[in-house]
């Protein structure tokens, strides 16, 4: 037994002070009877027959005793310490990373688990996990709390509920379970399983992986503190190939080259054949003999001269058949229309002819035509008086009639005897619009001092006034530069063209999407939304997936989110019936730069040493005890002891 | 009160005292307001009856007498009949009539022929002595009711039977000794000397009844009726009576108690002073010892009861907190004292 607040026991002074304020109190009072000689003799009788005739003389302060004593070791609440149950969150976290699906799972523990096999393929490691989950729901008891995590590039809770009531819909979820195509997070699963085992009392996190992921020593840093232990599935086999990377591009002269790099995970030489296929057709086959843990890298080409979309499958029989088929696509730029309105510069007009795909037009601003047929309007020094029907780029704005407000010039100008140019360039914001363009050693002489839009970001700003901004003023974007350019020195850099191309682009091209998005290559994460902005003049998009086509009409952007299968995206864009634009956007389950973080199959040590419980054998899953030590207080007693003291007390007083 | 004690129940004249059995208690004495009628039966000695008992009660005392159940040595002639006699009532003589005679043995038709009052003497009538001995030590000048004054109007109402029914009467107050003593009186004239005797008694020192008795019972030769008036708080005290016993003596012992005393109201500590000795004794009182209390009260009634049994001593055990006028009418005739 132990004391809460021993503190508390300084309070027996009081029960001093009540020992003696009873021995100072006069308790006796002067009673005169006619006689004291029949009192004498029943009182001498009655303490012969009761000896404990001074224990009730003194009954009162025995009972203030007692009721101070007990609300004293009240106060300071005694307690035993004894192992009381305590429900326990069990979080199970089960990769479901494209990994998941290699075929070496352990079929005794599906039947151990009283899963049947897989009619058709072998047993993936997937397989295994979920008979893992289900192992891992029977050891738990009455009162826990399950918590199922899918983990992959990003973890979700997809099941959770309490024991016994819950235990039916956690199973089902837990035979449900889907691989998602993508690699493994496991430093934000295991951030988010932390989370949800920091409020329980006693939690425990059990991890189901194959193990493949990119891991480093900061997982072990910064594991949660709740118990983990981690169950591996799989045999642990690395037996696997992939074709980790599939590129096309067309060279100088128009010819496609296709560049292709397999690689072999396994620790065994592995021999197989590259085949080919071109728009779906196949093209042919390369016999490849692959050393262990090496990759070889193809350069094909003499492809027709409008292939567009390449496909590849190594073909051999290995763990993990998602890795073995990549799907590239020849990037044709789209014709985007261009006019430019009072230009006054060659040097622009050149910079726009070089970005691919344009098509240029020029007019003055008497011959301006406000119905539109362009996609980016370009405007020198002056500004139609309703926005054009496209994007549009404002160089130089007009005092007046200019959708931004004019307040004033910037320049060169004498403050205190002293020779400023308050137009030069001050603060750059990183912008899409300066990838690849070096600032460095560009003035601006001149420029309109100009009062930054609701609709617009700034990119490029001189002290008092943004010098270039884009912005979105609905429904079409535009980019404003505030200062003539030949006010400037770019012209004489490689940093103008670059600019004018991210201009160009931005204004026609797709808006970026998910993380492991790059848009500009066409490569994007499967389960990614998709931004289609279509060009001005489109009026219907047509979307071809792997497995169905969708149709959007008008040019209103499109947001396309059926993209959970891996392969080639075809974004068809249509004025009329004419095809203005087509681009091929590239899911694929494999970064670029993290291709083993899914082909690599075997499991990282890492991972193994993420484990705090459980013993050597992997097969033997542990959970942590129920119970915990506790303190069973018992001042309710001595509370309740006290006032009986203080009832009896006030009763034998007032009887 | 607990009314269910086998105490209470052996003794049902413990009655509680309340506002009504107060008024009862005051039965008897004299009405501040009353006017006595003539001819008084205090007479000239009005002032000293008056301040026990009223007219009204006097005249019910001259109807009773003190019953004696044996015949004692006459010192005189009295109204009672004597046994030695015979059982012949036959005229035996005149005397003149003297204030407090009774009136019905008066001659009228003496007084019609000579105009003077003449009391016809019987042969076979003698008086009995009637011993009044009054408890005045310290414990009797206590309780609720004070026992000292309960006792001498109860002693001046046998005293005023027996002076009417011609009886002798001595009476004695006594403490740790005889503290005072009347010399025998004889005939209703001489009620105010008995009375103004009672009313002189002062409570001083502690009982010692055996001493007492012995001193008293020595002091007479010839015996009577004694009527021992006490609250008893003397261990070992009726020893006494055996000394009056053996000269002859009739005895009648009237325990007197308070209710206080039959039912004491006392808890927790208490320093208890004795009245009589003077000394303190400190005791923790609950009900458990009040009990113990009561039950050794009533063992020492049943012991006294059971003494006097043995010795043929008439017992009655009163309260102050009981009605005179119902201790004498009822509770004294009941028991076959007076008549």
């Amino acid at each position: 037994m132990s004391l809460l607040t021993p503190w508390s026991l300084l309070w027996l002074a009081a029960a001093a002070a009540i020992a003696g304020l009873y021995l100072l109190k006069p308790r006796s009072r002067r009673v005169e009877v006619s006689s004291t000689w029949l009192w004498q003799g029943a009182l001498r009788e009655q303490s012969a027959r009761t000896p404990i005739q001074w224990l009730k003389r003194h009954l009162l302060l025995l009972l203030q005793l007692l009721a101070a004593l007990a609300g004293v070791f009240a106060l300071a609440r005694p307690a035993f310490t004894r192992e009381v149950p305590v429900g326990r969150t069990i979080v199970i976290a089960v990769d479901t990373s494209a990994a998941m699906l290699a075929t070496d799972g352990d079929p005794a523990i599906l039947a151990a688990a009283g899963l049947a096999p897989p009619a058709a393929g072998g047993v993936t490691r997937l397989d295994e996990a979920r008979a893992r989950v289900l192992q891992v729901l029977n050891l738990l008891e009455r009162g826990d709390r399950a918590i199922i995590l899918a983990l992959a590039d990003r973890a979700e809770v997809v099941a959770q509920g309490a024991i016994p009531g819950d235990l039916e819909s956690l199973r089902r979820v837990a035979r449900r379970l889907q691989v998602a195509p993508a690699d493994l997070n496991l430093a934000q699963g295991l951030e988010l399983a932390g989370s949800l085992t920091r409020s329980a009392r006693i939690g425990q996190i059990v991890l189901i992986t194959g193990g493949a992921a990119e891991v480093d020593e900061s997982i072990l840093a910064h594991r949660p503190p709740a118990a983990i232990e981690t169950v591996l599935v799989g045999r642990g086999d690395s037996e696997n190939q992939a074709i980790t990377a599939l590129e096309a591009r067309r060279s100088a002269g128009g010819d496609l080259e296709v560049f292709a790099r397999i690689r072999n995970y396994g620790d065994q030489p592995a021999s197989g054949t590259l085949r080919i296929k071109v728009d779906g057709q196949a093209f042919g086959e390369v016999p490849l003999e692959l050393a262990p843990r090496q990759a070889q890298e193809l350069v094909l080409a003499e492809f027709p001269p409008r292939a567009s979309l390449i496909e590849a499958t190594f073909v051999r029989r290995d763990l993990l058949a998602l890795d073995n088929v990549a799907t590239a696509a020849a990037v044709v730029p789209p014709v985007r229309k261009v006019l430019v309105v009072g230009g006054r510069s060659e040097q622009l007009e050149r910079a726009l002819r070089a970005v691919p795909g344009v098509e240029l037009a020029k007019t003055d601003p008497q011959r301006y035509d406000p119905r539109g047929g362009y996609d980016v309007y370009v405007f020198e020094g002056w500004f139609p008086p309703s926005p054009p029907p496209g994007h549009w780029i404002l160089i130089d704005p007009p005092l007046k009639g200019a959708p931004v407000r004019v307040t004033g010039t910037l320049g060169r100008r004498t403050e205190g005897g002293r020779e400023v140019n308050d137009a030069q360039i001050a603060r750059v914001m990183p912008s899409p619009l300066l990838r690849g363009v070096d600032l460095t050693g560009v003035g601006v002489s001149e420029a309109k001092k100009v009062a930054l839009p609701e609709w617009a970001e700034e990119v490029v700003s001189a002290r008092e006034g943004p010098l270039l901004f884009l912005g979105y003023p609905r429904p079409y974007r535009a980019v404003v530069f505030a200062f003539d350019l030949r006010a400037t020195n770019l012209f004489g850099r490689v940093a103008f063209p670059v600019l004018v191309a991210n201009v160009i682009n931005w204004l026609t091209g797709d808006l970026p999407t998910g993380m492991g998005a790059d848009v500009a290559a066409g490569r994007f994460t499967p389960g990614d939304a998709l931004l289609i902005q279509p060009l001005p003049r489109a009026t219907a998009v047509q979307i071809e997936t792997p497995r169905k086509r969708y149709r959007f009409d008008g040019h209103q952007p499109v947001r396309f989110v059926d993209t959970a299968f891996p392969g080639a995206y075809t974004v068809t864009q249509f004025a009329g019936a004419e095809e203005i634009a087509r681009r091929v956007y590239i899911a694929s389950v494999l970064r670029p730069g993290h291709e083993g973080a899914v082909a690599d199959l075997k499991p990282r040590d890492l991972v193994g040493q993420l484990e705090t419980i459980g013993g050597p054998q992997p097969a033997m899953i542990q959970l942590g005890p129920g119970k915990e030590l506790a303190h069973a207080e018992w001042w309710r007693v001595l509370a309740v002891a006290a006032l009986m003291a203080l009832f009896v007390e006030w009763w034998w007083f007032h009887r | 009160m607990t009314q269910t004690t086998p105490f209470i129940r052996r003794f049902p004249w413990f009655t509680p005292p309340s506002g009504r059995g107060a008024e009862r208690h005051a039965a008897g004495a004299p009405a501040p307001s009353s006017a006595a009628p003539a001819p008084s039966p205090a007479g000239e000695h009005g002032p000293a009856v008056r301040q026990f008992f009223d007219e009204g009660f006097l005249r019910r005392l001259e109807r009773l007498q003190v019953v004696s159940q044996r015949m004692h040595g006459a010192a005189s002639h009295g109204g009672r009949r004597s046994k030695k006699r015979g059982t012949s009532v036959e005229f035996a003589d005149y005397r003149e009539y003297t204030h407090g005679d009774d009136l019905r043995q008066i001659d009228w038709n003496v007084y019609g022929r000579s105009d003077r009052l003449f009391v016809k003497l019987r042969e076979d009538e003698e008086s009995l002595t009637v011993h009044l001995l009054i408890d005045c030590s310290r414990s009797m000048d206590w309780g609720r009711y004070h026992k000292l004054t309960y006792a001498r109007r109860l002693a001046a109402g046998l005293g005023y039977v027996a002076l009417a029914s011609q009886d002798q009467v001595e009476a004695a107050g006594f403490g740790t000794r005889l503290t005072a003593y009347l010399q025998p009186l004889r005939g209703k004239a001489m009620v105010g000397r008995l009375f103004s005797f009672l009313a002189s008694l002062e409570p001083a020192g502690q009982t010692d009844l055996k001493a007492v008795l012995r001193a008293y019972a020595s002091m007479h030769r010839r015996s009577g009726l004694a009527i021992l008036i006490s609250d008893l708080f003397n261990p070992g005290g009726l020893e006494g009576l055996v000394a009056l016993l053996d000269r002859g003596f009739e005895a009648v012992l009237i325990h007197l108690l308070d209710p206080v005393e039959t039912d004491p109201e006392l808890e927790g500590e208490v320093d208890l002073y004795d009245r009589e000795s003077g000394q303190t004794v400190r005791v923790s009182l609950d009900s458990v010892s009040v009990d113990a209390y009561k039950r050794r009260l009533a063992d020492w009634l049943q012991e006294t009861e059971a003494f006097c049994a043995r010795r043929m001593v008439r017992y009655v055990t009163t309260s102050t907190a009981m009605p005179l006028e119902e201790l004498i009418f009822r509770q004294l005739r009941a028991r076959r004292i007076l008549t």
